[in-house]
């Protein structure tokens, strides 16, 4: 692969050196792969944090595969394709993480036991809270408010996976809002 | 802190870590190792579980003959996706992944053929066939895994799901040079469904046994 046109190494170049164990060829093709990938990752996501921690997911992945890169190939291709596959990845696993951690806020705090201005009920007992849920739902909360038991505990003792006592103990907690906090059942 | 200071970070620990490496062979020579090696383990195979007895009358039969080339072609096209699929940016469109099914719907279409022509439509016992498919398969199998796994595979559940199809395509080959039942029904029920339910099984392992860490 040619050098480009102003005389720096090509990026397949830099490649090749890094290959061979040469820190400071690495080192600028990393640096010219990170000012390229942040523009393409920018061009599809807004957010700056999540931008640049794909970008260092990228840049490990580049950094884990680098064995697989052939000199006589281009590197572009190669790059993108890794670097696709990370943003990809990163985003589904950012999904997942943020409906978690709206569930995981919920369960430790106790601000939804709090009944609003115009709550039928001044001061309910925690019975007549969870008489408004299914049976699942008010099991589960019953574990976890009321015993205690972490989310792992709850899932053994009812046999069903940490993410479905999240789901349900959620799904608890939007109908118990609704009711206590005056809005529409 | 700035943007852009803990990416540069990273870049100088991953700049002081760029300890020399071999780059890997070309897709092509992967291939043909991993072929020479298949081709052992399936003539062994075959030896330990003993060739048929009419191998040289099964020989002149023409759908037989036909059936092998074919699980020849599904084993090769299915390694060389599985190899591909490896290497970030190899693959160039999907064909490379849907080639190999469409000759195994080939494979399918010419069984179900010769059974509608009514050659042979007692299927028999066979689940010494699904066995001597799995005994076969396996030797490969974990190399094929092995081999796809030291690349950088990104799409795990194809890369499973091609490398499971090659070796049951390939442990079907020499079964049905054990199997002495040719019967189109049979070769349906013992070796099609077994390829074709491995090659599933296939995805799943990929997403297990394939998916390297980011470092």
């Amino acid at each position: 692969m040619a050098s480009t046109s102003s005389g720096a190494p090509s990026l397949s170049e830099l490649m090749g050196l890094a290959q061979k164990g040469d820190a400071g060829a690495y080192n600028q093709l990393l640096t010219r792969v990170a000012d390229m990938l942040r523009a393409y990752f920018k061009r599809r996501v807004q957010d700056p944090g999540t931008v640049e921690d794909a970008l260092q997911e990228a840049l490990l992945s580049i950094h884990t595969a680098r064995h697989t890169y052939r000199p006589e190939k281009r590197f572009e291709p190669w790059m993108y394709a890794i670097a696709d596959h990370r943003l990809i990845d990163h985003l589904r696993k950012n999904r997942r993480y943020e409906a978690t951690e709206d569930m995981d806020s919920l369960l430790l705090s106790d601000d939804w036991l709090v009944p609003g201005p115009d709550s039928a009920l001044s001061s309910p007992s925690l019975e007549e809270i969870l008489s408004a849920l299914p049976q699942q739902q008010r099991e589960v909360i019953r574990l976890l408010k009321i015993d205690e038991l972490s989310v792992a505990e709850v899932s053994r003792k009812l046999g069903i996976s940490e993410s479905a006592v999240k789901v349900t103990a959620h799904r608890g907690y939007q109908i118990l809002k609704k009711r206590f906090r005056g809005a529409e059942p | 802190m700035k943007p852009g200071t803990k990416t540069e970070e990273l870049i100088q620990n991953l700049a002081d870590q760029a300890s020399p490496v071999r780059p890997l062979p070309p897709v092509r020579v992967r291939l043909l190792r991993w072929l020479g090696a298949a081709v052992l383990c399936q003539a062994a195979g075959i030896a330990i579980l003993g060739l048929r007895a009419d191998a040289g009358a099964a020989l002149l039969k023409a759908d037989v003959i036909l059936q092998s080339a074919g699980l020849i072609l599904v084993s090769i096209l299915s390694a060389f996706g599985a190899f591909s699929l490896s290497v970030p940016g190899e693959e160039k469109g999907p064909l490379l992944r849907k080639v190999p099914l469409l000759a195994v719907g080939a494979w399918m279409v010419l069984l179900l053929a010769l059974v509608v022509q009514g050659k042979g439509i007692a299927a028999g016992m066979g689940l010494f066939c699904v066995r001597d498919i799995l005994l076969l398969a396996v030797p490969p199998g974990v190399l094929l895994f092995i081999m796809v796994r030291a690349a950088y595979p990104l799409k795990l559940g194809w890369s499973g799901a091609l490398a499971a199809l090659s070796v049951a395509a390939l442990g079907a080959l020499g079964t049905q040079w054990i199997c002495r039942n040719d019967s189109p029904m049979h070769v349906l029920l013992w070796h099609f469904l077994p390829v074709v339910f491995l090659g599933l099984v296939g995805v799943v392992l990929g997403r297990r046994l394939l998916r390297r860490g980011a470092a």
